[in-house]
Order: C-alpha cells, then sequence, then structure tokens
C-alpha cells in the first residue's frame, strides 16, 4: 500500500556533528527537507542558547536588506526574479555579505542625507526666485502709482496726507503654504490692527517637500508695514505660521542681479543633484538585480543557526548532538545528505543512530499536488494518528461524490467544473503569481477538488435530468399523453396512468431520470421517494465502508479482540437493522408496480418508513382485512424475519458493552494468579503480598476507566448508526432545495425575458439584461453560496457519519526542516 | 418487470470497464494505489447512481400529472403525434401561445 492509505513510518535519530561540519550538514538537510528536528534544550531561553550572536547579525542583515527593498520600490525599480535558489553560503562568506550589505546600506544613506540637504537648498533658492518674481510685480505697481501721482492706489493711502515726501515703508516677504493663507491674514490684520498691508501671490507649480517627498502648494507674500514694533511684530507671526522669510533688496537693480544670482545657483544645483539621483539610481539598480538571492541566503543562514541553537553542546569531543525524526524510507537520502555535507566541511563524518522510543512519531503522509488538498480536508478535521488509515483516498471520490448529490446540476456543475479545470490547466502561471488574497487562495489550492466536484456535479446532474432547472429528452420520454381532443379540452390537469401501455411504454428512460418528470405537476412527490431513497441508501454504504475500514487499523495495530468485541457486533448492528432497510427499499422498487397482480398494484405498495418503525417497535403481528387484496407485509415470513433481526440487532448491543471489559477482567486476573504463582520464590511472603494487593487495586481502577469508556463508545455507536443515518437525509434536503431554488430563479426571471415583448424586437432587448440578471444570480447564488452549503454539508458527512466509524485523529504532523518552506513563509511575510 | 436489458448492459458495462478493467491495465508508479482506488470508488458510485435511478422509475406507482397544454406541447414538439392542422384555427392559436409558454 502507498503512503497515503496509512502515514508514514518515523524513525527517532541521533546525530552528532562535528563542530566543523554541523552547519553545512544542515544546510544540506534543509534542502532535503526531510527532517524533523527535536529542540534538546526547550528550558533554555532564545537569548542564553549558543548561535544567538550570528541570529542577531542575521536579523540585522535582514533589516539592511529590508530597508533596501523599500528604497528599491520606493523608486520603482523591478527586483529581478530569476527563480534561482541559492545555496546557504558559507559561515565566513557571512562577514563578506555583511560588509556588502553595510557598504550599501552606508552609501545609500550618504546618498539620501545629500539629496535631502541639495533639495532643501533647491527648493530655497526656487522659492526666492519665485518671491523675486512675485514682488516685482508689486514693486512695479508701487512705483508706478508712485509716479503718477494723481491716482489713488492702496499703497497710497496707508502714507499719512499731511508727510513730507514718501515715508519709508519696511516690508517682509516670504513664501507660505497655501492653505495658511486665511488664517495668516486674519492674524495679521488683528494683530496690527489693520497697520500692515498684505500681498499675496500664489506660485502656480507644486515644490517637493524635501523632508516628506510630497508635492505642496505654497504663495508668495509680502508685507508692508511701518515702524520696527509692526516689523517685530509681523516676524513673529510670520514664525508662527512656519513661513520662510527670504531677504529682498529694496532697490531694482540689486532686486534684478539678485534674481540673475539665484538662477545660475539653480541651475548648478540641478545639475549636481541629478548626477546625486543617478547615482542612487546605479546603486539601487545594482542592488534590485541581486536583492532576492541575498534574501533568501540570509534567510537561510539564520534557519540554520535557528536549528543548531535545538542542539545539544557535546562538550568532549567538541561536537554538537541532536534528535529529529526521519522517514525510515528516507534514511539513505538523509545519510547521502550528511555525508555531502561533511564533504563540504573536510571534517570527520557526522554519525546517525536509530534510536528506539515509546514517544508516538508524528504523522506524515506523502502528498502531491492533487492529494494535497484532500489531506488538508482531513487534517483540518484531526492529524491521524500515526500509522492508522488515512480516509483521504477515499475521500477524493466520496467528497465529490457526496458534495454531487446535492449540487446535482448539469449547468451548474459545468460552470463549476470549468473554473477547476482552469485553475488546474494555467497551475503554473497562478501559482507563480502570489498574492494575499485570502479566498483566492482557498480556491485555488481547492482547484483539484473544484474540478472533481464539478465533474461528478455533471454526471449527476445528468441522472436526475437537470440543467438549469430544464430536462433534456435525448433517449425519448416513456410517458405520451395519448389522450382524445374532448378529454384535453375539459381536463385542465390528467394524470398518466403507468399500467396503460399506451401511455406508459413499460420500460424506463434508459439513463437518468425521465424528462417528463420536470414539467409534470406531482414531480416533488416523485422527487422526493427519489432523493430520500438514495440518501439513506448511499449514506449507509458510507458508513458500513467507514466500519469495515476500521478492520484494517484493528489488525495493523494488533488489537484481534477489538474486531470480535467491537467490529463484528458494530457490522451486525447496522446490517441487521439499517442494512435491512436498505434491502426494503430494493424490494419495493422491484416487487411493486403497475400492470401486476393486485397484491403488487401501487394501491398496495406499504410505507417503508412505517414498516420499519413497526419492525423496530417490535409491533404485534397484523393480519391482512378480510377481502382486502393489500398486505401489509411485502413477503412472506417478513414478520418473523423482522423479529428475528431485531433481536440479533439487541444482542449486539450488550455484546459492544460488555465483551470487551469482561475479556479485559479475565486477563488481567490470569496474569495476577500467575504472578502470584511465580511471585513466592526468593522474595519475601510479606512483600509479593502488597505488591499484588498494589496492582489488584490499580487494575480495579482501571477496570472502572474500561468500563465507562467502552459504555461511552457503544452508546455513542448504538445512537449514533440512527441520528448519522437522520444525518444522510441531507443529502436530499439540499438536493431538493437546490433545484427548487434554480426552478424559482428561471421563473421568476429568465422567463419574464423570454415572455416578454411579444413578436417585435424589443423581447431582445429586454432578454439581454433579464438573462445578464439571470446568469450573475445563477454564479452567485446558485453555484457560489449553494456550493459553499453544499461543501460544508459535505464536510461534515465526512467529518462526523464517516470518520466517526474509525478515525482516531489523535495524532500531530510532521513539520521537516525544509528551506522550501521557510522561504515560502518569509516571502508572504514581506509581501504583507 | 418493466426493464430493458440494453441500458443496463451498456452503463453497466462502462463501469465496469473503468472500475475492474482499469485498474488492472494500470503502468507502473508512485500513485498506482491511489488511482487504483479512485477508480474503483468512482465506477462503484455513479454506477450505483445510475442503477438506483433506473430502478426507481422501473416499476412506476405514479404516473405524471400534466397540465393539457403541457400535454399538447410534448406531442408536438417530442412524440410530433400532433400537427397543427389537428385543431380548428382559434384553439390553435390558443394552444399555441399556452403551448410556448409552457415549453418555456
Amino acid at each position: 500500500m502507498g503512503s497515503l492509505f496509512r502515514s508514514e513510518e518515523m524513525a527517532l535519530c541521533q546525530l552528532f556533528l562535528q563542530s566543523e561540519s554541523a552547519y553545512t550538514c544542515v544546510s544540506e538537510l534543509g534542502e532535503l527537507g526531510l527532517v524533523q528536528f527535536r529542540d534538546l534544550n526547550p528550558d533554555v531561553n532564545a537569548f542564553q542558547r549558543k548561535f544567538v550572536n550570528e541570529v542577531r547579525r542575521c536579523d540585522e542583515m535582514e533589516r539592511k536588506l529590508r530597508y533596501l527593498e523599500r528604497e528599491i520600490r520606493k523608486d520603482g525599480i523591478p527586483v529581478l526574479d530569476t527563480g534561482e535558489n541559492p545555496e546557504a553560503p558559507m559561515p565566513r562568506e557571512m562577514i563578506d555579505l555583511e560588509a556588502t550589505f553595510e557598504k550599501l546600506e552606508n552609501e545609500l544613506k550618504e546618498v539620501n542625507s545629500n539629496a535631502e540637504a541639495l533639495k532643501r537648498n533647491y527648493l530655497e533658492l526656487t522659492e526666492l526666485k519665485h518671491i523675486l518674481k512675485k514682488t516685482q510685480v508689486f514693486f512695479d505697481e508701487r512705483e508706478g502709482s508712485l509716479e503718477s501721482g494723481g491716482q489713488t492706489s492702496l499703497t497710497q493711502n496707508l502714507l499719512p496726507e499731511d508727510s513730507k515726501g514718501p515715508i519709508q515703508l519696511g516690508f517682509v516677504a516670504g513664501v507660505i503654504l497655501r492653505e495658511r493663507i486665511p488664517a495668516f491674514e486674519r492674524m495679521l490684520w488683528r494683530a496690527c490692527r489693520g497697520n500692515v498691508f498684505l500681498r499675496q501671490a500664489e506660485i502656480n507649480d507644486p515644490l517637493e517637500d524635501p523632508a516628506t517627498g510630497e508635492q505642496v502648494y505654497k504663495s508668495v507674500f509680502i508685507i508692508f508695514f511701518q515702524g520696527d514694533q509692526l516689523k517685530m511684530r509681523v516676524k513673529k507671526i510670520c514664525e508662527g505660521f512656519r513661513a520662510t522669510m527670504y531677504p529682498c533688496p529694496e532697490a531694482p537693480a540689486d532686486r534684478r542681479e539678485m534674481a540673475m544670482g539665484v538662477k545660475t545657483r539653480l541651475d548648478d544645483l540641478s545639475t549636481v543633484l541629478s548626477q546625486t539621483q543617478d547615482h542612487r539610481h546605479r546603486v539601487l539598480v545594482s542592488a534590485a538585480r541581486n536583492i532576492r538571492a541575498w534574501m533568501m541566503k540570509v534567510w537561510k543562514i539564520k534557519s540554520i543557526y535557528h536549528t543548531l541553537n535545538m542542539f545539544n553542546l557535546d562538550v568532549i569531543q567538541n561536537g554538537l548532538i541532536a534528535e529529529c525524526w526521519i522517514p525510515v524510507a528516507n534514511l539513505e537520502d538523509v545519510q547521502l545528505a550528511l555525508r555531502r555535507g561533511t564533504e563540504k566541511s573536510g571534517s570527520l563524518p557526522a554519525i546517525l543512530n536509530r534510536l528506539s522510543t515509546h514517544e508516538a512519531p508524528p504523522t506524515f503522509h506523502r502528498t502531491n499536488k492533487f492529494t494535497k488538498a484532500f489531506q488538508a480536508l482531513i487534517d483540518a478535521y484531526g492529524v491521524a494518528t500515526y500509522r492508522e488509515i488515512n480516509p483521504a483516498p477515499y475521500t477524493i471520490i466520496t467528497f465529490p461524490f457526496l458534495f454531487a448529490i446535492m449540487f446535482g446540476d448539469v449547468g451548474h456543475g459545468i460552470i463549476m467544473a470549468l473554473f477547476g479545470g482552469w485553475m488546474v490547466w494555467r497551475e503554473k502561471p497562478l501559482s507563480a503569481k502570489k498574492t494575499d488574497n485570502e479566498i483566492w487562495n482557498i480556491f485555488f489550492g481547492g482547484r483539484y477538488i473544484i474540478l472533481l466536484m464539478g465533474m461528478f456535479s455533471m454526471y449527476t446532474g445528468l441522472i436526475y435530468n437537470d440543467i438549469f432547472s430544464k430536462a433534456l429528452n435525448i433517449f425519448g420520454t416513456s410517458w405520451h399523453g395519448n389522450y382524445n381532443e374532448s378529454t384535453l379540452l375539459t381536463n385542465k390537469e390528467l394524470t398518466l396512468d403507468p399500467g396503460n401501455k399506451e401511455q406508459y411504454d413499460q420500460y424506463p428512460y434508459p439513463f437518468g431520470l425521465d424528462p417528463v418528470w420536470q414539467i409534470a405537476l406531482n414531480k416533488i412527490n416523485f422527487y422526493n421517494s427519489y432523493k430520500m431513497k438514495i440518501s439513506i441508501i448511499f449514506g449507509i454504504i458510507h458508513m458500513l465502508f467507514g466500519v469495515i475500514l476500521s478492520v484494517w487499523n484493528h489488525r495493523f495495530f494488533n488489537k484481534p479482540m477489538n474486531i470480535y468485541c467491537e467490529f463484528i457486533p458494530q457490522i451486525i448492528f447496522l446490517t441487521c437493522l439499517f442494512g435491512y432497510l436498505v434491502l426494503l427499499v430494493f424490494h419495493k422498487w422491484v416487487w411493486y408496480g403497475a400492470g401486476g397482480a393486485d397484491s403488487v398494484s401501487p394501491n398496495c405498495a406499504p410505507s417503508i418508513l412505517i414498516t420499519f418503525i413497526n419492525m423496530v417497535l417490535m409491533k404485534g403481528y397484523q393480519p391482512t382485512p378480510e377481502g382486502d387484496p393489500c398486505s401489509p407485509y411485502m413477503y412472506a415470513g417478513q414478520f418473523g424475519f423482522q423479529r428475528f433481526l431485531v433481536c440479533v440487532g439487541l444482542i449486539c448491543v450488550p455484546w459492544m458493552l460488555i465483551a470487551k471489559p469482561f475479556i479485559l477482567h479475565r486477563n488481567n486476573k490470569r496474569k495476577l494468579m500467575m504472578s502470584q504463582a511465580n511471585g513466592g520464590e526468593g522474595v519475601i511472603e510479606e512483600g509479593g503480598g502488597e505488591a499484588a494487593a498494589a496492582a489488584a487495586t490499580e487494575e480495579v481502577h482501571d477496570m472502572g476507566e474500561i468500563m465507562i469508556h467502552q459504555g461511552i463508545h457503544t452508546i455513542e455507536y448504538v445512537l449514533g448508526s440512527v441520528s448519522h443515518t437522520a444525518s444522510y437525509l441531507r443529502l436530499w434536503a439540499l438536493s431538493l432545495a437546490h433545484a427548487q431554488l434554480s426552478e424559482v430563479l428561471w421563473q421568476m426571471v429568465l422567463r419574464v425575458g423570454l415572455t416578454a415583448g411579444g413578436t417585435g424586437g424589443v423581447g431582445g432587448v429586454v432578454t439581454y439584461f433579464i438573462f445578464a440578471a439571470w446568469a450573475s444570480l445563477t454564479i452567485a447564488i446558485l453555484v457560489l453560496m449553494e456550493g459553499l452549503s453544499a461543501f460544508l454539508h459535505t464536510l461534515r458527512l465526512h467529518w462526523v457519519e464517516f470518520q466517526s466509524k474509525f478515525y482516531g485523529g489523535g495524532g500531530y504532523a510532521f513539520v521537516p526542516f525544509a528551506f522550501e518552506t521557510i522561504l515560502e513563509h518569509a516571502e508572504t511575510a514581506v509581501t504583507e | 418487470m418493466g426493464a430493458d436489458a440494453v441500458p443496463i448492459a451498456v452503463v453497466t458495462g462502462f463501469w465496469a470497464v473503468v472500475g475492474i478493467i482499469l485498474p488492472f491495465i494500470l503502468g507502473k508508479g508512485p500513485n498506482k494505489g491511489v488511482i487504483q482506488t479512485v477508480l474503483v470508488i468512482t465506477a462503484v458510485t455513479s454506477w450505483l447512481f445510475w442503477l438506483l435511478c433506473y430502478l426507481h422509475q422501473m416499476n412506476p406507482l405514479i404516473g405524471p400529472q400534466l397540465h393539457n397544454t403541457t400535454i399538447l406541447a410534448i406531442r408536438y414538439l417530442w412524440d410530433g403525434t400532433l400537427s397543427l392542422d389537428d385543431f380548428n384555427e382559434t384553439t390553435t392559436t390558443n394552444t399555441m401561445e399556452t403551448t410556448t409558454a409552457a415549453a418555456i
């Protein structure tokens, strides 16, 4: 049997590593990914371990790389991902790496700080330039008004009328954030009592804030005032509003000169700035080429040191001792990897010893991309106990099948299968595209489940003859409405007679349900009886299968007692009661029908449900009434046979309950007698007696526990058989609900479009939109929501109804030390 | 009883090939056991699902209850035992409208 049927055999091994070769060996094992190390110093905290320094250095390197990556991302430089997987570098290379990262980081920091200083300078100059340009306008205005004299301008009004000649006004020029202007203006007005004059002009181009790199809009302002007191006040307000003030010469010639100077300096600065940017870009581009590989290397080194921290120090031989779980089938590979590791470092070979242990080994199922998702479904309930029967290989088919019983519709099945098929087909490109969209990841992880669920839904849909709530008449219906005209005109509803050869061909539709049922008025009656029966039949088969699987567990773990005291009564109980129910269903299908004798006519067919309830309640014999062709019994001797079955079933209950504790008790007693008989030799009489008494009390205690355990187990099974059988009726309920919902959607939505508009072209237009509504509702409600609900019910049927019959699920998963998974985790952490 | 040999033989034969013959002629591989399990369970469940449906219809206890218009539509569209000339002008138009409605 393949490893999927049972988990792999594991071996606990002890590993002696020379301290020189430990690093390379662990690195090789990490590449191999088949060894789970155990922490040998669980009480030592993380800061007291041997390689804590190295781990810290790795963290530091990681931090630097993160910084680099952030800078690269900020500049929008594409990171080259060649998909190569560099080996973990040797410990001595770590220093080189550190030096490289250190150099890069420093370089980058320096460039950044330079660039920032330059930018600040640049900003100041640009602002000054704008001030000179804008204030020129104000000054021009002023001079113009002074020259024309007669004109009254705002500036002139400020001057006192009786002054002799123009009074020298002081002014301050600066730049302020545009949104602060109104408050600034109000403040000036209030503080200076209207004795200052503010002019402002907007700078049209946004300026870059050197600290944050954001684009901000600013305005130039110039304030005229008189006197030193006002000047102080104005300056204070400017500072308070974070306005930057610039010296602005008064004389036009000076201003012009200054403007020229600013312009040349700006030109110089921009060339320097662009050179700095170029340099930064060059540094980042060269870093972007290697950053993936560097990251991987650092992650690998870090994980190796983490692993080495779990090892014990062997002081005498100057080596490290590790304990690990290894699949027995891979012992050879591990040995080879260790040899490669020691060769690389050129030291003494590592020694691998198998230890014998009573500890439960981890559970390891070797899965591939197809079986992985199904194994995940099982593991979500509980990881299998070491080496017990694994339900996953059976679930591969039973899961999509039970799902499809509830989701049976060809149309919805096709949609689902196409979606699953597309994900399987585009597997590689889609899996390369890593996203943290959780819903997508769930869908993509379950792509094979979705594909199979879709395909099985198509099959069950064909059997249900249901495609978007319509039927296909492929093979020709067996029912014909051969009524004459008058009957048709006078009767609104007519029921075809299965006994009439004119109306029923006397043989059924060959594949699936007859299409006539989809348009029949009494289709619910027909479907209910059909779907209820198949739900029960498949449910009981599923449970029987689960009980039978438990035999392999009992045989494997060498517990024959469990077979005789648990499995056999369990299966007899289930078949005597519920297996018989299935037989009754088959009997009724074959035996009763139209066109035969009176006693097997449709009118005489008894209800199976009533029959079964009467059987279990042990109701007395019911004689057939005089002159009535119908008998309440379906075959001769049914009453006696049913009595017998119920009795056998009832006997199984105490069998399950008592047999095992009784046998255990007897065995214990016998053992005790044996030990007492042998204990006399060479042991002091009294001491022996004490030991025996202690053993006896322990045994009594044990017996109580065993009794309780067995009682719970039995009650769970007996009651479970009833409730689980009923639980499988959800197959019927969900299937019916799905079909009804699909029909309602067609009747209420699409039909409106199809019947709209009469013969004109309007109907087409209406249908166009109605179809869109119908299609999106079909996807959203019928495929997605109903699919999810059917999925959850299927999951429950597997976890509870099926697995409770044999599955322990008390193990823990095998988590090997593998670079592959470590890198994957680290990468998702980075993208988040 | 109302069973027909041909469909039973065809469907049973098909699933027998899938569930019994295919697992034997399967090539060797690490996943052989799983593939065999998959094939057998597929064949058993699918065949049983078809069989139960067939059995349920083999001896029908009830017949379909249909609207008279639906019966006309069936005869016209599926059986072909009805032509439009069988009815006079007025009934035909009436029935045709309801017939199309029922067919939809």
